[in-house]
């Protein structure tokens, strides 16, 4: 054989020979990640393997805001009840609207409960008793807020304008407030009356002149100027209601008292721990008091019995247990 | 291998091996990059599933995570999707028949215990993406949503990639080959009409340029080479025209000497005659007389008869030397009994007078027709000159001469053992005439002559002459 015939067989072996290279190392290069049909699946049984010696108990919060943020707000402070008191642990619970939350809460379904004033009344014939209230009860009022070229400089100015609320039945951001203008002289028959469905919602339509003029109370607004300054800075505060009490802590009667009372101490002691203190900063709180039926019952009822008064034809409290999201 | 296989399957190989390093890298850098963002997707899905059933988890909500967790199943390659509390226990799954049940194997368990809360894929599996994202955030132990996804469409991913791989690489051997085949195609073609010009200038065809129009390197190679071709053609044209006028004046010089041999061997006939017939007779002559004027001397005057003895044998011996100088001058022999005999008798009678050291041997393979008048005259003369020139310079001891036919030739060698001499540089700067003379009259018959002669190293002359033969009406040339 010729020498350039073998250079020349060579070469076009090489050339086949780095082709079926090119197609084998091709076909592999898929293979090592091809599904071959089996499916590592986790496994199931019937009874737990991991056992679970203390109780759990439900602890619900009523929807002061959607369940993301109420988690965001209030699982630091679960976690906290959790890491102080090993005889139980505690799960977050959260409502998607009020009338479940109602529903649940007086069918004894949760073990703890964060409720606003009208519901933690309604629950004491439901099982429940006050262990505890949220401090702060100065910033458990209404709040009447607008832009700051709105021109409203009393009460009277907001006769015939357009206002907003969170929710019809809102204790501190709707009722107190209609209480107070009421009380102010407003003809409330003139005001136009909407919903908003959340208290963001009514602050940003103030803002963006929707509306001329929004109830709400400071817990959202004090979060609105934290997280939006550079437009809580167009609007201003109107006015202020008188305080009432603020939202209740309940406990289903019939828990051991000394897991109520563990509940109640790592609240009430919140403020005196760093990362307590970082929770309740977080829901714009300064602590949580011990209470009872004895001393909450009577403010809530006394504002209640104004509040008919002043509006006769309205059953806020039969209404808030149909209607959305609870408001304060 | 020709150029245009070399060419081509350079081309084709070069293709091949970058082609297949893009292929490979490209297929591997693909299945990296689809394993990831298979992962990726499969994460964020899990997560953004485990984000969306938060607020039915905070709820109770089992009817909502599991409108959830079914919409999600319906979603492609979802095989399966469950959500774990804290304790291990199924909430809610794609699988309703597993709701209620309870984490149980190692990996599972490993995920409840794990305290690193992050979203990460928790079971090793080559088929299936299995994602564990936290329920609650990364800080909040609320339990796990866990998502499995095959990986079938990442494997339908590749697989079209493979094939698209292979695909390229074929059409890149391809058109490489085709490339390769057109280039080696136009190369070649115009290597092609360089090489038919230049075995045209090998076969001495001038009569068309080369044709190639292209303004490359090889365009430039067949002007030049066109060029040189015209060049070398006024240049042969030239030397042919001088060749022919070289080869007519040595024509010429030819003739001329030929009819100078001629003249100078009548020249020498005739002088060999006239030393023969006339000094031959006054000799003759002159010793009748020297014979007569002895008898006529009387007996007791010894001197006068010594005297006349010294004459009559001064007289013979001048007779004898006319006789070898005719005999010199005109060779008797070779005239009447040809070349063989004249060299014979030449020989015989060299060894006669010669020295006695002298050996001298020959060998004489001549035709039997007799050669041309002028051949055997110049061989003759050419042997005769050689012997003389040896035998007056190089003082040899040894002499060797042989005429024999060679081919269409007649060969004739004269060799001795003497000093020899620088046989280039005596026939370069032509001293005296014996050489010269002896080239000349081989010349003039069309001969060759080759002198081979170092110092010391004796001398070699080959000399060819043409066979002619004697016609036979003639006598002498």
């Amino acid at each position: 054989m010729k020498k350039t015939d073998l250079w020349s067989r060579i070469i076009f072996l090489l050339i086949v020979g780095g082709f079926l290279s090119v197609f084998y190392l091709v076909w592999q290069s898929e293979g090592r990640n091809i599904p071959n049909g089996q499916m590592n699946a986790p496994g199931f049984a019937p009874d737990p393997v991991l056992s679970t010696k203390v109780p759990q108990y439900r602890f619900a919060v009523h929807p002061l805001h959607n369940p993301q943020r109420l988690f965001d707000n209030f699982q630091p402070i679960v976690d906290i009840i959790n890491r102080d008191n090993h005889a139980f642990q505690a799960r977050l619970l959260a409502a998607r609207d009020y009338a479940s939350f109602e529903k649940r809460l007086f069918a004894g379904e949760f073990d703890f409960a964060l409720a606003n004033p009208l519901q933690a009344l309604a629950a004491l014939n439901h099982g429940y008793e006050i262990v505890a209230k949220m401090g702060d009860d100065d910033n458990f009022c209404g709040i009447i807020i607008a832009r700051n070229d709105s021109g409203f400089s009393k009460p009277a100015d907001l006769n015939g304008k357009n206002m907003i609320f969170p929710a019809p039945t809102a204790l501190a951001a709707t009722l107190m407030p209609r209480y107070f203008m009421h009380e102010l002289g407003v003809d409330l028959a003139s005001v136009r009356s909407s919903s908003s469905g959340s208290q963001e919602s009514a602050i940003m339509n103030v803002y963006l002149g929707h509306a001329d003029a929004a109830g709400t109370w400071p817990m959202p607004w004090n979060l609105f100027l934290k997280e939006r300054p550079e437009l809580a800075r167009e609007m201003k505060v109107l006015w202020r209601t008188e305080p009432l009490i603020n939202n209740a802590i309940l406990a289903k009667k019939g828990l051991p008292p000394e897991h109520i009372q563990g509940f109640v101490d790592s609240l009430a002691g919140l403020q005196n721990t760093a990362d307590g203190k970082a929770a309740l900063e977080h829901i714009s709180l300064s602590c949580f008091e011990t209470a009872s039926d004895a001393e909450y019952a009577p403010k809530v009822e006394e504002f209640l019995r104004l509040y008919k008064k002043a509006f006769p034809d309205e059953q806020p409290f039969a209404e808030m247990q149909t209607t959305g999201r609870s408001q304060p | 291998m020709s150029i245009r296989k070399k060419l081509f399957l350079s081309v084709v190989l070069v293709y091949l091996v970058l082609i297949s390093i893009y292929v490979l890298d490209s297929l591997w850098r693909q299945r990296e990059f689809t394993i990831q963002e298979s992962r990726i997707q499969a994460i964020n899905y899990a997560t953004l599933l485990s984000e969306s059933l938060l607020s039915w988890v905070l709820a109770e909500d089992l009817m909502g995570i599991d409108e959830v967790l079914q919409s999600s199943a319906r979603m492609p390659h979802i095989k399966y999707a469950f959500v774990a509390d804290s304790n291990g226990q199924v909430i809610a799954n794609t699988d309703r028949e597993k709701v209620g049940t309870f984490l149980a194997d190692p990996e599972s368990l490993e995920l409840l215990r794990n305290k690193d809360r992050k979203t990460h894929i928790w079971r090793d599996d080559p088929s299936f993406i299995h994602v564990a994202a936290p329920l609650g955030g990364e800080k909040h132990n609320l339990g796990w949503t866990l998502v499995g996804i095959d990986t079938e469409s990442m494997a339908e991913h590749l697989r079209d990639l493979r094939q698209k791989g292979l695909g390229y690489t074929l059409i890149a051997l391809i058109c490489g080959a085709v490339a390769a085949w057109l280039l080696s195609r136009s190369i070649l073609l115009q290597l092609s009409h360089i090489m038919k010009g230049i075995r045209r200038l090998r076969d001495n065809d001038f009569s068309s340029p080369i044709q190639v129009s292209s303004h490359d390197e090889f365009g430039d190679l067949a002007s030049a080479l066109n060029k040189a071709s015209d060049f070398l053609r006024k240049s042969r044209n030239q030397l042919t025209h001088e060749i022919r006028e070289r080869r007519e004046a040595e024509r010429q010089i030819r003739q001329l000497t030929r009819r100078l041999v001629d003249g100078n061997e009548e020249d020498r006939k005739r002088l060999g005659h006239d030393l023969h017939d006339e000094f031959g007779q006054s000799l003759t002559g002159l010793l009748f007389g020297l014979h007569a004027l002895k008898k006529q001397i009387k007996p007791g005057d010894g001197e006068a008869v010594e005297l006349c003895e010294q004459l009559i044998n001064a007289s013979r011996r001048f007779g004898d030397d006319i006789r070898r100088v005719a005999a010199g001058q005109y060779p008797e022999v070779l005239e009447r009994l040809g070349l063989k005999a004249e060299v014979s008798s030449f020989l015989a009678e060299l060894t006669a007078r010669g020295r006695r050291e002298l050996e001298i041997s020959h060998n004489l393979d001549l035709p039997e027709r007799r050669l041309h008048p002028r051949i055997e005259s110049t061989c003759y003369r050419i042997i005769q000159e050689a012997i003389g020139n040896a035998l007056r310079h190089g003082n040899p001891t040894k002499l060797y001469v042989e005429i024999s036919v060679m081919n269409e030739w007649l060969f004739l060698r004269i060799a001795d053992n003497g000093k020899g001499f620088d046989a280039d540089s005596l026939l370069e700067q032509s001293r005296g005439i014996g050489l010269p003379g002896m080239r000349a009259r081989v010349l003039a018959v069309d001969g060759n002559m080759e002198i081979k002669s170092r110092p010391g190293e004796g001398c070699v002359i080959d000399v060819f002459l043409p066979i002619i033969y004697r016609d036979v009406t003639q006598k002498n040339g």
